[in-house]
């Protein structure tokens, strides 16, 4: 078992510190007009892509703070399968933005392309890291729940 | 505990799935329907762009495959490629407001589906209902799509669409903008004169040539100056109706230019070739009542010019040392124009008459920011290019930045009288050389230059982002037109020929 509370935190600063750099990369690509006329299709992909989980967190955290703070466990293997497939999915999300400028250079494939091309693999490990953290809110015992 | 952690998940997935639909938008539902006989199933919205700048048109059906064409007035300005489930094209927009009709119609096989068109940012924009404007709207997109001519229609390069010409009348060669271009060796004019002396044929003296002839019939004999002058734009004769016009190749111009016109009359014209029968078939009843004629050099289209981004002319004073001292030709400048331009890399050249002289235009080549080629097969591909190799600088701005492709066509005029351009501007790469002649006739060749005539280098330069489908022609272009010729390195070499000359 792990400490529910500091789990939570280590997941929450996984979650903010990759979506906030995501967030912030693509804010600044639409500040200089990267996208264009197209920079909508960008944040329509990205909003539904991290804004879920954030929520999801937020959520939790903030429901937390209105209520006891009685101490509460969760099994490790929760945790560390949350964290697994969080990180992997994040690093995947964040690697789309990094790696394009290199991709178009040897392929022509743009941002856009790329949104296409990941789709299939994003929304099944998007559903997956949800299901993670659902389980480890869920699980965790020692609050009366 | 539980059920406020769940209450606040779901405020917040609410408030995300909100941030989504912020978008501004315009949509607008239509329905295809059958409009005149033989016209093709269509919807259309009159749309009013408020002010300039970008705009994202969007057509999305499932039950067929969509296409959009956008008419300003009854002229095809923009049209989107056909796709599946979702057409779409990026408009620029200079001056606003302004009012085009979107098309929304089928690419495949008839339907009268239900299509949504997707305009963004906001924009009014209203159906079209009126009976008749459907109708002529149905007719011209079946024109467009379904051309009546049986020649094929170039695949056109990545991005760069190819123009509407209402007919083809040639087949023209398939162009591989992501090939080389041909291997160009530069050879200085010593050479190629040496090399015309030592011809077994040479040409006719050009002071023999300046002596007016009746005699065009074989194709050699001399061309009075006067005759070429008066030729009208598009090769027409200002002469009485049915005067003699050389059969124009496809439109050259992504503006709609006048469509080809067809002719035969009494006179063959300068660059016109009788032709009877066609090759090794029989030569038909009629051929030696009224022979074909050939065109030599096809018309530049649209004319007078459209307007270019930059342009120059070019002083008698800064080539004329390169030319011969005695009975300089046009044939002359156009390799001394080949010759310099061949030195920038360039390889292949369509040649075109214009009134008054000729026109010789370059292929579409991509550019850096400061008007240089950019470096290897890149320069004639259409993609943007990338990173070239990694530094941090580049790949920083490469992330942040938009990729932006810089492209432009160069014309050189020679003709006797200044270039006036029109006020219309390109839409798209117009693909000149694809349509001129690979060289000069014989016949215009062997004109005699003279001091009234006036070379005249037009910019024509196009700005691609990787985001848009279309390129967006430069208006007023960024760069001054001496900055394009001298990053053609057409400047520098007439420069070190001179300082050659003078050494």
């Amino acid at each position: 078992m792990i400490d529910f509370d500091r789990a939570k935190w280590r997941l929450a600063s996984l979650w903010f510190a990759f979506g906030g750099l995501i967030l912030t990369i693509v804010f600044v690509q639409t500040l200089f007009d990267k996208f264009g006329a197209r920079s909508d299709d960008v944040w329509n992909w990205l909003l539904p892509t991290i804004m879920p989980s954030l929520t999801l967190i937020t959520g939790v955290i903030v429901a937390d703070a209105q209520g006891g703070q009685a101490q509460r466990h969760v099994r490790k293997r929760y945790y560390y399968f949350a964290l697994a497939i969080s990180t992997f999915y994040l690093t995947l999300v964040l690697s789309i933005l990094l790696l394009e400028p290199l991709v178009y250079a040897m392929t022509g494939n743009t941002m856009l392309d790329l949104i296409g091309q990941t789709g299939v693999v994003l929304g099944p490990l998007q559903g997956l890291a949800s299901t993670a953290l659902g389980i480890f809110f869920i699980k965790k015992t020692g609050d009366g729940d | 505990m539980f059920s406020r952690t769940i209450a606040n998940v779901c405020i917040g997935l609410f408030l995300a799935i909100a941030s989504v639909q912020t978008a501004s938008a315009t949509e607008l539902t239509l329905r295809l329907t059958p409009a005149g006989d033989g016209g093709r199933n269509l919807a259309a919205a009159e749309v009013r762009f408020p002010k300039p700048g970008r705009y994202l048109i969007e057509l999305a059906s499932r039950g067929f495959e969509p296409f959009i064409l956008v008419y300003r007035g009854n002229r095809v300005v923009r049209q989107s490629r056909g796709s599946k489930g979702a057409a779409r094209l990026t408009l620029q927009i200079r001056r606003g407001p302004a009012t085009l009709t979107i098309v929304a119609t089928h690419a495949g096989k008839a339907s009268t589906g239900r299509a949504r068109l997707r305009l963004t940012p906001t924009v009014q924009a209203r159906t079209v209902s009126s009976r008749n404007r459907l109708v002529a709207l149905a007719t011209s997109v079946q024109n467009i799509l379904q051309p009546k001519t049986a020649a094929r229609p170039r695949k056109p390069a990545p991005g760069f669409k190819q123009s509407q010409a209402p007919t083809l009348k040639r087949a023209a060669p398939k162009r591989d903008y992501k090939a080389a271009p041909p291997k160009f060796t530069p050879y200085s004019l010593e050479q190629r004169r040496e090399a015309e002396r030592a011809a077994p044929e040479p040409r006719p003296k050009a002071a023999a040539r300046r002596a007016p002839s009746s005699d065009n019939g074989d194709g050699a004999g001399s061309v009075p100056i006067a005759r070429l002058e008066t030729m009208p734009p598009n090769g027409q004769s200002d002469g009485p109706p049915g005067d003699p016009v050389p059969a124009a190749g496809p439109n050259g111009g992504g503006i709609s230019g006048s469509p080809p016109i067809d002719g035969a009359g009494d006179q063959p014209l300068p660059w016109e070739t009788p032709v009877a029968g066609n090759g090794a078939s029989p030569p038909s009843p009629d051929a030696d009542i009224e022979p074909k004629r050939k065109p030599l050099l096809p018309p530049f289209t649209p004319w007078p010019p459209p307007r270019p981004s930059a342009q120059l002319r070019i002083p008698t004073l800064f080539y004329g040392a390169l030319l011969p001292s005695e009975g300089s030709t046009l044939g002359d400048v156009a390799d001394l124009i080949e010759v310099a331009l061949g030195s920038g890399g360039y390889g292949s050249f369509g040649y075109f008459s214009v009134p008054g002289g000729f026109a010789l235009a370059t292929q579409l080549e991509q550019i850096e920011e400061d008007g240089s080629p950019v470096a290897g097969s890149a320069r004639w591909n259409a993609a943007i290019t990338g990173l070239q190799s990694f530094d941090l600088s580049g790949y920083i701005r490469r992330l942040f930045l938009a990729r932006v492709g810089y492209y432009r066509v160069i014309v050189f005029i020679l003709r006797a009288d200044p270039v006036v351009t029109s006020g219309e501007t390109l839409a798209e790469d117009p693909q000149w050389v694809l349509t001129g002649a690979s060289g000069l006739p014989d016949q215009m060749r062997s004109l005699p230059f003279e001091d009234r005539h006036d070379l005249t280098a037009l910019i024509y330069e196009f700005e691609k982002r990787d985001a848009d489908d279309m390129p967006v022609f430069h208006d007023p272009g960024r760069l001054q037109a001496s900055d394009h010729l001298a990053g053609a390195q057409f400047i520098g070499y007439i420069n070190r020929s001179q300082e050659d000359l003078d050494d």
